[in-house]
């Protein structure tokens, strides 16, 4: 009982201090690749709105259906525009807006030579181990499969042989987890579960600063895929979550996704 | 789509919007759109941006703000009105020729210049299409040393001010002043390209050259007070749909899905 007051105090204690209206938070639920950015983005948020923001960072497949079976939930940042979109159908929440754009690259393990050139011939290698995510549960893995798609109109056959041989290691329910606070592509390309993996480019910053070993490999034109990024509100969300959708749009929030690597269209021109 | 509205939605009251005349068409379709997908009606009021946000902070009852620049909507958030602003729409300066007059991207400045030519922009402050013209005049002043005291004092601030002579209902204003001959050349949108063929054939269109180029960001805001309705139409301008309709207006839409 004691502690239960003494947390009530601590937790009345900054709004006591700045003499505002405790806020209730806002619920975000957004993809395991928006993580830190999105971390970014709301404590900015946090900051300049003096609103909490509560977050949950799942594979975008996952967060659908949770939400879609009733989770309680605000926003919803999406790595594609379908989930999103599919919510909205439900007549569960309002319109979708495009929010960030990402591109999917290959990161090739310490050592392995691999140029935009020979990607595709060194993906087909039977020797050579490549990992995706799980396509459906993640978006990221979808975009690997379009990927493979694509690679079908360079090379016959090579949508089937890519399909068989990848191995699909993170992004579902029943993957391995990855150890907290590690890049997950990092960690597998490191500890040898996979010599290539195709991933967002936005995993480049992260995997720099933990595997400086790892190289990344832009996609030839060819086979170059991208993903748009998509942000709904649920219907009977707080006047707060349109706020955060709002401050994630604007340049202030724009300019923090551009940071981590995304393609971030709702910036200002240069000289603003 | 004929879709039907839901009953509960069937009786919501209008959102409020005001928006830059700029906008007018494309927000039109916009709400229209809107209405017939949720069954929320739209009531929308156009006018110069600046003016707009000043009856804003002076207190009038808004829900959604869409200004033809970033700072307006920036600066009833600043007021503590109006939450963050949001980048929905891009925009260019274009030069608009009245019928007969001949120019080419290489020549315009020149006669811009030229005594003889009048001169038409909107009014600087009022209307951030004046102001944009006015940062072609201080553009120019690199091109020609002295280009931009001479423009600035020659241009006739035709629209956009609170005493400014309106067109006649249903007429685009620019294309008003060039064919009755208040204006020669006048610096305005591109996206007046539309309407403007329509009603006024004769009247050419000139891009600027790279070195005057301008371009404008368009900005939305919802107010504090505004209903989940006003947020959901700020989401809608945002959103695929919303977008797209921008883009056939002439605007750059960034929130378009890239095609396939």
């Amino acid at each position: 009982m004691r502690r239960l007051v003494l947390a009530a105090i601590v937790s009345l204690w900054p709004a006591l201090a700045s003499a505002q209206q405790a806020e209730k938070p806002v619920l975000l639920h957004a993809a395991g690749s928006l993580k830190n950015a999105l971390t970014e983005v709301s404590k900015a948020f946090e900051t300049s709105a003096r609103i909490p923001v509560t977050t949950s960072f799942r594979p975008s497949g996952l967060l659908r259906e949770a939400l879609a079976k009733g989770e309680p939930a605000e926003v919803f940042a999406s790595a594609n525009m379908e989930h999103p979109l599919a919510l909205a159908k439900d007549g569960k929440a309002g319109p979708v807006v495009l929010f960030v754009r990402n591109e999917t690259c290959a990161f090739a393990r310490p050592g392995l030579d691999v140029t935009s050139n020979t990607l595709l011939t060194q993906m087909l290698d039977p020797k050579l181990k490549l990992g995706t995510s799980t396509p459906k549960a993640d978006p990221s893995g979808d975009y690997a499969w379009q990927v493979f798609a694509k690679a079908e109109a360079l090379k016959p056959g090579a949508k089937a042989a890519l399909e068989a041989k990848a191995l699909q290691l993170v992004g579902g329910s029943n993957s391995a987890p990855t150890p907290p606070d590690r890049n997950g592509t990092g960690h597998l390309l490191a500890t040898g579960a996979a010599d290539l993996f195709l991933g967002y480019c936005t995993n480049a910053d992260p995997i720099a600063r933990e595997q400086p070993g790892i190289r990344m490999v832009r996609l030839p034109e060819k086979l170059l895929v991208g993903a748009d990024y998509g942000l709904t509100v649920m219907n009977g969300a707080s006047p707060n979550a349109y706020r955060l959708a709002m401050f994630i749009l604007s340049p202030e929030g724009q300019r923090i996704m551009a940071r981590h690597g995304f393609v971030a269209p709702g910036l200002p021109r240069e000289g603003k | 789509m004929a879709a039907a509205p839901q009953p509960s939605a069937r009786a919501a009251a209008p959102v409020s919007l005001h928006a830059a005349g700029s906008l007018r068409a494309a927000l039109l379709d916009i709400a229209d759109a809107f209405q017939s997908e949720t069954g929320i009606p739209v009531s929308a009021q156009f006018g110069a941006s600046g003016l707009l946000r000043d009856r804003l902070i002076r207190g009038e009852t808004g829900e959604v703000f869409a200004s033809a620049n970033l700072e307006h909507p920036q600066a009833l958030a600043r007021f503590g009105l109006a939450g963050p602003a949001v980048l929905f729409a891009r925009n260019e300066l274009c030069a608009f020729l009245r019928p007969g007059l001949v120019a080419t991207s290489a020549n315009l400045l020149e006669l811009m210049l030229d005594p003889k030519v009048k001169l038409g922009t909107s009014t600087p402050k009022a209307d951030p299409s004046g102001d944009y013209a006015f940062a072609v005049f201080a553009k120019a002043e690199a091109v020609k040393p002295g280009a931009r005291a001479a423009l600035e004092a020659k241009a006739l601030k035709l629209t956009g001010g609170p005493e400014c002579l309106p067109a006649p209902e249903g007429l685009n204003v620019y294309g008003h002043k060039l064919a009755s001959g208040e204006a020669d050349i006048f610096l305005a949108y591109c996206t007046n390209a539309q309407p403007l063929a329509r009603e006024q054939p004769r009247i050419a269109m000139l891009r600027l050259p790279d070195q005057l180029a301008v371009g404008a960001d368009y900005g939305l805001t919802v107010l504090n007070k505004a209903s989940p309705d006003g947020y959901r139409l700020a989401m809608y301008i945002l959103s695929p749909q919303g977008q797209a309709l921008l883009a056939r207006h002439g605007f750059v839409a960034p929130g378009l899905p890239r095609e396939g």
